[in-house]
C-alpha cells in the first residue's frame, strides 16, 4: 500500500464525499494550486482571470460515446455488458471489457465473470448488431463488429449508454455527460475536467485576453473490475492535434505565456506529443504515456482537473505537478468547504511547482 | 485559426435538417457535388437513404462524404446521438443548417380556430428542437473559432399572414433565439437566418396547394445561393437575417 493510500485510510486525511449526480457544465467549485504549493479557493467566476492575460487553455473536444452495451451470447442466451476499452480506428475491430451479471450500481470488482468464449462465438446486441469473439483473455476482448464501424456505431446509439458510475445516484443520460464544447465522439468516458468550462466560462476566457486552442484525445475506460488490467490502465487512447494549436502552443512558449491543460487527457496527449524541450508535433498519435510523480511535464504549466482520493491512479499523476503536502493540504481546503470528489465533482487547478 | 478574426474560410462539413427532400435535399446535393461533406438527417428513412445515396454520387469526384441519420428533431433528447453520429462518420463539423420546417395542422388554421397541442408540435420542430441540436454542435464552433449556425426562415416571420400565424410565431421565435446568440457568440462565428421566399416544395404545396408552379422558385436556385454563402460565410455580419434578394445579390457578388 503506498503511503498516501495508508495515510489516508488511516484518518490522516478527511473525509470528501463523491457528487452522485452531473451538475450543469459551468457548476462547480475550483481550488487552486499556486507553483510554491499554497491552495486557495477560488471565488466564483475568477477562473477566467486569475492567470495572467495570453495564458493559453488547451481542451479536449472529444464527445462521450455510449460506450457501454448488453450483449447477448448468441446461443446460450447469457447476457454480458460491453465497456469498449478502446477504439482507436475506424475498422469496427475493438477492445472490450466484458462484465457478467450485475448492474452499473455494482462496484465493477464486484461484478460477474464472463464466461471464456470460444474464438469466432457471437454476441448480439438490442438492435441485432453482431460482434465477433477474435480473442478472449478473462474481462479482455477483442471484438469485430459484422456491421463495421457504422454498424457499431448503430449498436451503440441505438442500445448503448455512457457507461455509468457506481456511485452515481441514477443512471446518467448522454447529453448529461457531455461538455458544452464538444465534436466528435472519440472519448468511452467523459473528460470529465472540462465540466467546469461552460460555454459562458470559454466567452469570459476570451473576453479576459486569454487564448483557447483544443485537440481531441480518446479519453479511455478508467476501470475494468480485474486488477491486472487495471494495473495497465490507461490504455493507448489516440489522439490528434490541430496545425493551430501547435503554433499556438509554440507561441506561448516563445512569449512566456503559461499553457494550461484542461483534464489528465488533454495532457496525455500534449505530452504524448511533445519532443524533449516541449515543442509540439501536429497530427495524429497513439498516447501511451504514463505520468506520476517523477514525470517532467514538456508541455502543460498548469493543469485543470477533478479531486479523486489518495492512492487512485489519479492522485498519481497529479503528483506531476505538485507535492505529495501541496495535494494534501488541497485535500483538506477542499474537505473544509465540503467539495466533492471524481468525475462529476468539483475541480483543482494545480500550476506547476 | 482557433482564436482571433477568422478570414477566408469555407465550411467543409455540414449537418443539414430536413434533407430528404426539397430545399434540405437540394442543398445536400450541391454541398456534396461542391466537396463539401454532409450529414443528413430527417424522419423517413427511404426518402434520406435515396437522396443520401446520390448525394454520395455527386460527391465521389471530389471526395466528399454523405451520411445519412434518420431522426426526428422534434426528439430533444436526441440531440447529442444526432451530432455524435455526425461527427462520428463525416469528421468535426463546421456548420448546421436547419432547414428542418412544421407547418402545423393542413389546411392551415386561424389563431382563433388552431390546435394548440398541435401549435407546440410545431414549436418543438421549428424552435426547441434546432435550439437542442444548436446546443450540442455549437460549443465546439465557439472553441474552434469559426462555425455557421443558419436557420431557414420564411417571411411569415416579419409579416402577417391570415392563418399563417403558428408557423410564423415559430419562424419569428428561431429568428430571434439566432439573433441573440450571434451576440452571445461573438463575431468569429456566423449565426445567420435567411427567408429563400416562395419554393416549388411539397411544403409549399400542403400550404397554398392553388400556387402556380411557374411563379415558385425551384429549390436549387435557392440551394446554389446558400451553397455560394456558406462556402464564404465571412462575407455577412453574424447576426443578419438575410432576405431573398440579398441572398441572391452575395451569388452575384
Amino acid at each position: 500500500m503506498n503511503a498516501l493510500l495508508e495515510r489516508s485510510v488511516s484518518g490522516h486525511l478527511p473525509e470528501l464525499l463523491t457528487q452522485r449526480l452531473p451538475r450543469p457544465n459551468g457548476v462547480g467549485s475550483v481550488i487552486y494550486v499556486n507553483a510554491e504549493g499554497a491552495s486557495r479557493l477560488l471565488p466564483e467566476g475568477q477562473l477566467a482571470t486569475l492567470l495572467p492575460k495570453a495564458t493559453l487553455w488547451v481542451l479536449n473536444d472529444a464527445a462521450v460515446l455510449p460506450a457501454a452495451l448488453w450483449v447477448e451470447v448468441e446461443g446460450s442466451g447469457t447476457r454480458i455488458e460491453i465497456r469498449i476499452a478502446s477504439l482507436n480506428d475506424e475498422s469496427g475491430t475493438f477492445s472490450a471489457i466484458g462484465f457478467g451479471s450485475g448492474n452499473y450500481q455494482v462496484q465493477t470488482e464486484q461484478r460477474g465473470a464472463v464466461q471464456q468464449l470460444p474464438v469466432g462465438a457471437w454476441l448480439r446486441s438490442a438492435a441485432s448488431v453482431r460482434f465477433e469473439v477474435v480473442h478472449q483473455t478473462g474481462r479482455l476482448f477483442e471484438l469485430r463488429c459484422a456491421g463495421g464501424y457504422r454498424g457499431l456505431l448503430h449498436a451503440l446509439y441505438t442500445s448503448g449508454a455512457p457507461i455509468q458510475y457506481a456511485y452515481t445516484a441514477r443512471p446518467h443520460q448522454l447529453r448529461e455527460v457531455q461538455n458544452s464544447y464538444v465534436g466528435r465522439p472519440w472519448a468511452i468516458e467523459p473528460a470529465s475536467a472540462g465540466r467546469h468550462l461552460s460555454a459562458s466560462v470559454l466567452s469570459a476566457l476570451q473576453a479576459a485576453g486569454q487564448q483557447l486552442a483544443w485537440l481531441t484525445h480518446a479519453a479511455g475506460i478508467s476501470s475494468t473490475g480485474d486488477a491486472a488490467l487495471d494495473a495497465l490502465l490507461p490504455f493507448p487512447e489516440r489522439y490528434e492535434i490541430p496545425e493551430a494549436t501547435a503554433v499556438a502552443v509554440a507561441a506561448a512558449r516563445e512569449r512566456g505565456s503559461l499553457v494550461v491543460a484542461v483534464g489528465s487527457s488533454t495532457t496525455r496527449a500534449l505530452e504524448a506529443a511533445a519532443s524533449p524541450g516541449g515543442a509540439l508535433q501536429s497530427g495524429s498519435g497513439l498516447a501511451s504515456l504514463r505520468l506520476h510523480a517523477d514525470y517532467e511535464p514538456q508541455v502543460v504549466d498548469v493543469l485543470l482537473t477533478g479531486i479523486h482520493e489518495a492512492g487512485s491512479s489519479h492522485r498519481e499523476l497529479t503528483r506531476a505537478f505538485a507535492s505529495d503536502g501541496a495535494l494534501d493540504a488541497a485535500w483538506h481546503l477542499a474537505a473544509a468547504h465540503d467539495l466533492k470528489l471524481h468525475e462529476f465533482g468539483d475541480a483543482m487547478l494545480i500550476r506547476r511547482r | 485559426m482557433p482564436h482571433g478574426e477568422p478570414k477566408n474560410w469555407g465550411v467543409s462539413s455540414v449537418l443539414i435538417t430536413g434533407a430528404s427532400r426539397g430545399l434540405g435535399r437540394a442543398l445536400a446535393l450541391e454541398l456534396c457535388r461542391r466537396g463539401v461533406n454532409v450529414a443528413l438527417v430527417a424522419r423517413n428513412a427511404e426518402d434520406l437513404e435515396a437522396t443520401t445515396a446520390e448525394a454520395r454520387k455527386l460527391g465521389e469526384a471530389r471526395g466528399a462524404k454523405a451520411e445519412a441519420i434518420v431522426a426526428d428533431v422534434a426528439d430533444l433528447a436526441d440531440a447529442p446521438r444526432i451530432a455524435g453520429l455526425a461527427q462520428a462518420l463525416i469528421g468535426p463539423l463546421d456548420a448546421v443548417v436547419h432547414n428542418a420546417s412544421d407547418l402545423g395542422e393542413t389546411p392551415l388554421a386561424s389563431l382563433l380556430d388552431g390546435d394548440s397541442e398541435r401549435l407546440e408540435q410545431v414549436f418543438r420542430t421549428n424552435v426547441h428542437g434546432p435550439l437542442a441540436l444548436t446546443r450540442a454542435v455549437a460549443g465546439n464552433f465557439l472553441l474552434h473559432g469559426r462555425g455557421v449556425v443558419l436557420g431557414i426562415s420564411s417571411d411569415a416571420a416579419v409579416e402577417h399572414y391570415p392563418t399563417w400565424g403558428g408557423y410564423a410565431a415559430s419562424k419569428a421565435a428561431f429568428d430571434h433565439l439566432l439573433g441573440t446568440l450571434a451576440a452571445e457568440l461573438g463575431d468569429g462565428l456566423r449565426v445567420l437566418s435567411v427567408d429563400p421566399g416562395e419554393m416549388d416544395t411539397d411544403m409549399h404545396r400542403a400550404a397554398m396547394p392553388d400556387a402556380d408552379p411557374a411563379t415558385l422558385a425551384d429549390p436549387q436556385a435557392i440551394a446554389i445561393q446558400l451553397a455560394h454563402l456558406l462556402a464564404a460565410p465571412y462575407r455577412v455580419p453574424s447576426g443578419t437575417r438575410l432576405s431573398t434578394r440579398e441572398l441572391s445579390a452575395l451569388e452575384a457578388a
